[in-house]
């Protein structure tokens, strides 16, 4: 574990004050529930302090869009003059700050900024990205049965990208304070005082009794993982999951780490010009692979559901000694067909021997 | 030279007509760029030559047939204008029964007086360029394609599912959380996901993708607790022309 800078505490009634207080020092995004049948939560721009909800199983959409907007105007052109101007490189924006987001989701904004920055580097989302302050949250158990973040590796933090991190240690908060810009974002304010002893030996106390939470639920070698794709190339399980998949395209626009787009040109209503921009994608689509001359080269949903899979635990392991699944769940949780990512890598494991390539 | 749009009418309720009249705001900058001669909802005056034809209504009577020739041979753009003119729509639960029984439920003794018979998609007899689905059509669509249009450039709607727009608004599913049984994985998009934003289920007005997946979606609806009669109906809302009710009932099973 890497040492923090500085550590701090919150008592858990003054949570609403603090909240306000950020509010004024950036846009605040923060989970909040949606539904009163079934707790279900949504990060959402806060305007009311008192919505903000931390005692909360992961969220429907993951945090990326305070980063990466649904629709983002890239440039504008103009038809009559024949020029084109690229919009703003680094937009100008003030601080956003995502409140409460589990050490998955963490994973999940370093896992985006390497692939961004990795050969023509995505600047609009890089300068974003740069200006949005992470207040995360430890996670003391599993969100549900669809989560496997332990065996990710992904319900501990990474040694960077957050600027605070919060534990809850009953009454009050525990913080971690990791950068320069975290001491901005508690300043000295009198509701989060330094800790005494007591305060982190109780930490302490819960992060080590937060471990026997969390069980291990994906009992393979997950280094192994890319073998096991490679091995299961042609196996019938991809059949299986091609029959159920109805290609609504929701476990890849609920992934944490899914980045696709398309580009589109909207014109304006005068005609002389109008704007290019970009709009989330999904590659579960069956246009997404559609190229000149009626060609789609990844036509069945069985090729897309694999390809999903690949592009999460095969090739940014190869590219990156990264993987792009952090195990939160989302996907099964969305996914209307139980189409379960759990399920898919205990096979990939548990068949890796009975389907190889010839 | 601003094109000429002209609007025709089938059967329907002229509610897409209705739909393009309220985009109130946005008419006169229309009228910028496009020249409306024949639009019977709002203007009296109609002009035999145009460039641009809007025919919504779906084809239900042999007398139908000659003046939608004769709107293909003038139009250089003829547009399918809702679910009605798309995919027979609505309309188009008549089908499933023959002619005359449908008449002898509606018209009675009178039945005779009537001429009326299946409901079809207008592209089941003319070419059609352009599809504005939807019951109602969707006005920003219908704005995309003017401009289109009128620029001489395609109008492309992405084939994609009404779920993806509905996750992008941060929905929560109304067919995992209130098991609402619901068709926007299998139905066309580019609606904003209107309905199930609004808590109301997709019912599969702007038509079902070409590549759905009908039977993967029978039998998670099934999962859901429907029985293979509501499956049917819910399909034969909108989509009788286009999935015959043998198709749904054998993907069902």
């Amino acid at each position: 574990m890497v040492e923090a800078m500085e550590y701090r505490v919150l008592l858990k009634k003054d949570i609403r004050v603090w909240v306000e207080w950020l509010m004024g020092k950036g846009e605040l995004h923060a989970p909040v529930a949606k539904s009163a049948s079934h707790p279900q939560y949504q990060f959402e721009k806060i305007s009311q302090p008192d919505t903000v909800c931390l005692d909360y199983a992961t969220t429907i959409l993951p945090p990326k869009q305070c980063v990466q907007p649904v629709r983002e105007t890239l440039i504008r052109f103009d038809r009559v003059a024949n020029q084109f101007t690229l919009s703003d490189q680094v937009p100008e924006r003030r601080l956003h700050i995502i409140f409460g987001i589990h050490t998955c989701d963490i994973h999940a904004f370093n896992f985006l900024n390497t692939v961004m920055r990795d050969g023509n580097a995505d600047t609009q989302f890089l300068a974003r990205s740069a200006n949005t302050a992470i207040i995360g949250l430890r996670c003391r158990q599993h969100c549900d049965d669809k989560s496997f973040c332990e065996s990710m590796g992904t319900n501990e933090p990474p040694d960077t990208g957050y600027d605070i991190l919060m534990t809850d240690i009953g009454d009050r908060y525990f913080l971690e304070l990791a950068t320069e810009r975290a001491a901005k974002l508690v300043d000295d304010l009198s509701c989060i005082p330094h800790t005494g002893d007591e305060d982190v030996v109780k930490w302490r106390q819960m992060l080590a009794d937060s471990k026997k939470n969390f069980d291990r639920r994906l009992s393979i070698n997950i280094e192994e993982l890319p073998a096991y794709c490679e091995a299961n190339y042609h196996s019938p399980m991809w059949d299986v999951i091609g029959k159920k998949c109805v290609a609504c395209g929701s476990c890849t626009l609920v992934c944490p780490t899914c980045y696709c787009f398309d580009i589109r040109d909207e014109l304006d209503m005068s005609l002389q010009g109008g704007e290019r921009y970009r709009v989330w994608d999904s590659c579960q689509l069956g246009e997404f692979a559609a190229v000149a001359g009626g060609v789609n080269f990844r036509r069945d949903r069985r090729d897309r559901q694999r390809h999903r899979v690949h592009r999460k635990v095969k090739y940014p392991k190869e590219r990156y000694n990264l993987f792009a699944c952090v195990g939160c769940g989302r996907c099964s949780r969305a996914c209307i067909a139980d189409i379960q990512m759990l399920d898919i890598l205990r096979q990939l494991g548990a068949k890796s021997h009975e389907f190889q390539r010839t | 030279m601003k094109p000429k749009v002209a609007f025709f009418s089938f059967s329907s309720c002229e509610g897409c007509q209705l739909q393009a009249l309220n985009l109130e705001d946005q008419l006169l900058s229309l009228l910028d760029i496009i020249e409306i001669v024949n639009f019977r909802e709002a203007i009296d005056d109609k002009l035999e030559n145009y460039d641009i034809a809007f025919v919504e209504g779906s084809i239900s009577r042999y007398s139908d047939i000659p003046e939608l020739i004769k709107i293909r041979n003038t139009a250089k753009v003829l547009v399918a204008f809702g679910s009605c003119s798309s995919q027979a729509g609505i309309n188009a639960i008549r089908n499933r029964l023959r002619p005359e029984e449908a008449n002898a439920m509606v018209y009675g003794d009178r039945a005779a007086w009537v001429e009326t018979g299946h409901a079809k998609g207008i592209d089941e007899f003319v070419k059609v360029d352009y599809y504005l689905n939807g019951c109602p059509m969707d006005r920003r669509e219908f704005i995309r394609l003017v401009k289109a249009a009128a620029s001489g450039i395609p109008f492309i709607i992405p084939k994609l599912p009404v779920c993806t727009e509905c996750k992008l608004r941060g929905n929560v599913c109304i067919l995992e959380d209130r098991n609402t049984l619901c068709l926007g994985a299998v139905t066309l998009g580019g609606c904003n996901a209107i309905c199930p934003a609004y808590g109301h289920p997709c019912v599969g007005c702007r038509g079902i993708l070409p590549d759905a997946n009908i039977e993967g979606m029978a039998e998670l609806l099934r999962h859901h607790g429907a029985s293979d009669l509501e499956i049917e109906h819910l399909y034969a809302m909108y989509n009788y022309g286009r999935i015959s009710l043998l198709t749904a009932r054998a993907a069902s099973r």
